[in-house]
């Protein structure tokens, strides 16, 4: 899981950040890691797990933080977990062009064309090309 | 003391016990004694991480973040964030980390665009980037730069700190275009 944060009236992504959540240990594994017995107690184990929830959040709100740092105002953004699939879905979303790139586009490869047919017309009226049949 | 051959300290006659391994008295003049006691030898090794059951295989050991103990850990992480060149320009963190690092690899790259191989450990930093329109910088002074093909719309950062769960980035630059960098952070504890 990643986590991203999202500008909701737009939809564009503001910031991604992989990874942060964290890999919680059975009972088992979790007893084993702890050196002294008297601290093996359901008590304690689920402090553990308390303490994995409150870093996930923590990690979570690092882009809210973020946002917020930069100039977003908190009704404004939404940070979630996303999945790989997830986030291929917005990543295909990235550095599209803006209508304003693609007329811009549209109108340089017109004006190409037409430079190319004005000069293709003065070469062959210089007779120094031969018209296509 | 006179001195005296360890065998024939009375003292050593009887085996230790659980609590006293080792006990050396000074019986000349007013006797004194100095101890080594099972709970000298566990709280040193403790204190050196020798009682640490071994770790997972190719794992290294570290002191752990609170400074009191030993750890075994892999201390090394791949983060993967992005940077947008028409975001503010400010501090900007980074968690997930799992550890405080302290140096960093970045490299950025936009199809089209460019790449940039930057890296930083709060003592020394450098970035060295190509961008589509053929431009070369290499500036000692960030640790990481991102721009447009030209090299016209850019923004660049410096590692602000290394924090308990990830770092800092101060980022800065020049204009502003909806362009959207994948930044690889390689983080070593």
């Amino acid at each position: 899981m990643d986590r991203a944060c999202i500008e909701k009236v737009t939809g564009k992504l503001i910031e991604m950040q992989s990874g942060g959540k964290v890999e919680r240990l059975s009972w088992m594994e979790w007893s084993l890691s702890v050196k002294e017995p008297k601290d093996r107690s359901e008590e304690k184990y689920q402090e553990y797990l308390a303490e994995c929830d409150a870093l996930e959040a923590s990690r979570l709100d690092t882009l809210k933080q973020n946002a917020l740092n930069a100039g977003y105002k908190e009704e404004e953004i939404e940070v979630k977990w996303v999945t790989n699939e997830e986030w291929q879905v917005i990543e295909v979303t990235l550095n599209q062009p803006t209508p304003e790139q693609i007329a811009a586009k549209e109108k340089e490869v017109l004006i190409q064309a037409k430079i190319r047919k004005m000069a293709e017309a003065a070469l062959i009226a210089e007779g120094k090309l031969v018209p296509e049949k | 003391m006179a001195e005296v051959k360890i065998t024939d300290l009375v003292e050593l006659n009887a085996t230790p016990d659980d609590a006293d391994l080792l006990e050396i008295v000074d019986v000349g003049g007013t006797p004194t004694s100095k101890k080594i006691t099972v709970a000298n030898l566990r709280g040193g090794l403790a204190s050196s991480g020798a009682n640490l059951a071994i770790g997972s295989a190719n794992y290294k050991l570290f002191v752990n973040a609170a400074g009191n103990a030993a750890e075994w850990a892999n201390g090394i992480v791949v983060l993967n964030v992005t940077r947008a060149l028409d975001a503010a320009a400010g501090d900007v963190s980074y968690s997930g980390v799992g550890f405080k690092p302290s140096s960093a690899i970045f490299v950025a790259g936009l199809s089209n665009h460019g790449i940039s191989i930057g890296m930083d450990n709060m003592t020394a930093k450098g970035v060295s980037c190509v961008f589509a329109a053929a431009y070369t910088p290499n500036h000692n002074n960030f640790s990481i730069w991102i721009a447009n093909a030209g090299n016209t719309v850019y923004q660049y950062a410096f590692i602000k700190s290394f924090d308990s769960d990830g770092f800092t980035l101060t980022w800065a630059g020049v204009g502003s275009e909806a362009i959207t960098y994948r930044i690889r952070c390689f983080l070593l504890r």
